[in-house]
């Protein structure tokens, strides 16, 4: 009798996985991109469901120290030519500067408001930086459940900065091919305020990418959709690409 | 003749306007060598077309004026194709596809199929191919209008057409109660490899000057702010032409923006500059740049004239514009400039800058002329100036200085000086709901080193003692709105002024700003503001954006 027991004790522990591991797969099956370039087309839904759209020229270059990116807004027409160059670190504020054509200024900002709006979005800066699981803290194992007929793993990670939002994030990752489908986001008063869905990946030159996105505000009953189209990856980007002085060019 | 070039040019915008439309892209991609790609058996909706450019194809539908009617087009049409995008074009591309339409086939073949990456790409019809185009000579069609659309796909365009109102609920005396401008902005850039050609076009009509006589403000004109030719290497770039560029961190007043004049014809509070004609070489470093520029020419400026409230002078005196120089106009201007930024936990961006030349401060004397006028005209002198602008980052703040000592070379008149700005900007994210509050504080003071030569009242030196401190709330809900306001104290002459200042975007084509602005001057100082007396404005300003 005890043997059968130690025996399904250990088959229970065999075929558990933490959240860690979770998040660790998570990485891996988007990670190696190296570099990309796509067009983000941002859609702005308010609560009369009126829409707004918003087009931007993405460029990101993958780093074991945090992805650099920049941002070439191209519509509206007023911030046509917009830049905004985000230097992502794992251990601390990311380095963020923004270009303004019609002044010729590159200016500096501080980035330690990471749950501020993007664009008057429903996404913060900090929903739009890349997954690194040492941004999070992960405790336990991962629950299976099943999310739009697809078996999952649901599990809870908690922002490592003091700076985000958020209190808890739980996420919904297919157990099949570990990408990341819906994240709901708690925040300081540890209520429900965001749900995000990752609507469309893609296959593209061997790696996993997201094409589309959907934030739902559950306060404001606002939505914003974000689009990924034209992505191009492994591009022989260097660090060069994102230097403060290309904002200029 | 000014408002007839400014309506030439709002013709040349608007027409530049009607060349595009937007078309929804169902899909783009590259054909590698010999494939096939057959278009006809595909059945799309009558509106899209097969269009080429460089070695990438698009296959869009229809060319619509209204972004809304691109809009519900791709809503019908997202019911059968995945992945549809908006994009902007040019509308000759449809013409020509109408052109051939009339005519067959429409089939192109191009040998071997095998679909490569997609890619976003600018078009061209392809479907023009007519009976009377031989197979074998459709390729050399198609790559003579390759080159065409080559050049119009390297082109950009932005402008903007704003419309200005000011009322001064209090005017000084005899000064126009009331302005209303009409203002364009146009850019184009050509970009292609390294090579960028970038031009800056503005034009301004004061309402007032179309009445000539008393009213007449001199601040209606059409100029070149800017035409350069700009080369990247890998390792650097240089520059060629008329340029602005901005120096500077500070939010109220750059007093190490010193490389372009401001333009004295234009609204103060707007900071409007004039281009320099200018050649730089920069080199890069590993994270910063290292600059030599070369100013070529030391340019007159022209002034508006007495019925406008931000003429400087009284009524008596007539500015002209007849620069006086220590050493000719073409003595050139060297700069050596030097930015970098430091990638610690707290981080910190650099800029020091070394000129010899003019300085951007000027002095004004006055002269009785044969007609028993006062004429007054402007003074450049030679300086050894050494400037720097910093921002740290520290948590939430913005720490900012910038400060420029000036060496004056052998001149009687003016002496060396310091001009020091010191900074902060913190934000409270979230303030209510999505709002952020930026809370703005700075101070500047002006010091000149030799008691016996003119002081900053003399040199109409605003920011001598003066304490800045500001509020922006950012609604942060979509259409950018902010409202900012803020006072700005003398410390010394018992001066101030105050604003409040409101921006929003409406229908996402256009701007609307609208300012509030008095100021109180000195009592018993000639500082600027008291020689161009007490005033209160409201202003609306309102900017179409393409």
């Amino acid at each position: 009798m005890s043997k059968l027991f130690i025996l399904l004790f250990f088959s229970i522990n065999i075929f558990a996985i933490t959240n860690q591991e979770v998040a660790n797969k998570c990485e891996t099956v988007t990670k190696g991109f190296k570099s990309s370039k796509a067009h983000m087309q941002m859609t702005l839904i308010n609560a009369n469901k009126q829409r707004r759209t918003r087009d931007m020229h993405m460029m990101t270059l993958e780093s074991d120290s945090g992805n650099k990116s920049l941002m070439t807004f191209l519509s509206p027409a007023d911030v046509k030519g917009t830049k905004f160059l985000n230097h992502e670190h794992i251990n601390r504020d990311d380095d963020q500067w923004l270009y303004l054509p019609a002044l010729k200024r590159v200016k500096r900002i501080a980035s330690s408001s990471k749950s501020g709006s993007f664009m008057g979005s429903e996404f913060s800066y900090e929903d739009l930086s890349s997954f690194n699981p040492k941004k999070y803290i992960f405790k336990g194992d991962a629950k299976l459940g099943t999310l739009n007929g697809k078996k999952v793993y649901i599990g809870e990670r908690i922002p490592k900065s003091k700076n985000s939002g958020y209190t808890k994030e739980i996420s919904y990752v297919d157990a099949k091919s570990f990408l990341i489908q819906k994240v709901e986001y708690y925040d300081r008063k540890h209520e429900l305020l965001k749900t995000a869905t990752f609507d469309k990946y893609k296959k593209i030159s061997g790696k996993w990418r997201v094409t589309q996105m959907t934030m739902v505000n559950h306060q404001n009953n606002k939505k914003t959709i974000l689009t990924w189209s034209d992505e191009t990856i492994k591009l022989h980007l260097k660090n060069k690409d994102f230097n403060k002085r290309v904002l200029k060019k | 003749m000014k408002i007839f070039f400014l309506l030439l040019l709002s013709t040349f915008l608007l027409a530049k306007i009607q060349e595009t439309c937007y078309t929804v892209q169902l899909k783009s991609f590259k054909l590698k060598k010999n494939s096939t790609y057959n278009f006809e058996s595909l059945n799309y909706p009558d509106s899209c077309q097969l269009i080429k450019i460089k070695s990438l194809y698009t296959v869009r539908c229809g060319c619509f004026t209204r972004y809304s009617e691109a809009k519900r087009e791709q809503k019908e049409l997202s019911t059968s194709y995945h992945d549809t995008m908006i994009v902007k074009t040019y509308k000759y591309r449809f013409k020509k596809k109408q052109l051939s339409k009339a005519k067959e086939p429409k089939q192109i073949k191009i040998p071997k199929e095998n679909i490569d990456i997609p890619n976003a790409v600018e078009m061209q019809t392809l479907q023009t191919q007519t009976k009377s185009v031989k197979t074998e000579t459709l390729s050399d069609e198609v790559a003579e209008i390759a080159d065409e659309s080559t050049f119009m796909d390297n082109m950009s365009y932005r402008g903007d057409i704003d419309w200005i109102t000011q009322s001064y609920l209090i005017a000084p005396d005899d000064k126009n109660p009331q302005n209303i401008t009409t203002a364009v902005n146009l850019e184009a850039t050509y970009k292609k490899d390294a090579l960028r050609i970038h031009t800056k076009i503005r034009l301004q009509q004061d309402l007032n000057d179309l009445e000539s006589g008393a009213k007449d403000t001199h601040r209606s004109y059409a100029r070149i702010d800017e035409l350069y030719a700009q080369y990247e290497y890998d390792e650097g770039q240089s520059l060629i032409g008329k340029s602005l560029r901005f120096w500077g961190a500070l939010e109220v007043r750059n007093i190490a923006d010193v490389f372009n004049p401001y333009d004295l014809q234009a609204d103060p509070f707007y900071k409007s500059k004039l281009g320099v004609i200018n050649a730089e070489y920069t080199k890069y470093t590993q994270s910063g740049e290292l600059s030599f520029i070369v100013q070529l020419y030391e340019q007159a400026r022209e002034m508006s004239a007495y019925p406008y409230v931000y003429y400087y002078f009284p009524q008596s005196i007539k500015y002209t514009k007849d620069l006086k120089t220590q050493n000719g106009q073409y003595r050139p201007n060297i700069y050596v400039k030097y930015s970098d930024s430091l990638d610690s936990e707290y981080a910190l961006d650099y800029n020091i800058i070394f000129q010899n030349g003019y300085d951007s401060q000027r002095y004004y004397t006055t002269k009785l002329t044969a007609n028993s006028e006062i004429e007054t005209n402007e003074h450049a002198y030679l300086v050894n100036k050494f400037i720097t602008y910093d921002t740290l980052v520290i948590g939430a703040t913005l720490y900012k200085l910038e400060a420029i000592f000036t060496d004056v070379l052998n001149n009687n008149e003016i002496s060396d000086y310091l001009h020091i700005g010191l900074g902060l900007e913190h934000t409270i994210p979230q303030i209510y709901k999505e709002a952020d509050l930026g809370l703005l504080a700075e101070y500047y003071n002006y010091t000149t080193l030799e008691s016996s030569k003119r002081n900053d009242l003399q040199l109409f030196e605003v920011f001598q003692n003066d304490l800045f401190l500001g509020l922006r709330y950012s609604f942060n809900e979509g259409d950018d709105s902010t409202l900012i306001g803020g006072g700005i104290f003398d410390l010394d002459y018992n001066e101030d002024i105050y604003y409040l200042e409101y921006n929003t975007r409406i229908a996402d084509t256009y701007k609307i700003n609208f300012d509030y602005r008095y100021i109180e001057p000195s009592a018993n100082k000639s500082t600027v503001f008291n020689l161009m007396g007490r005033h209160q404005r409201i202003s609306l300003k309102v900017g179409y954006y393409f």
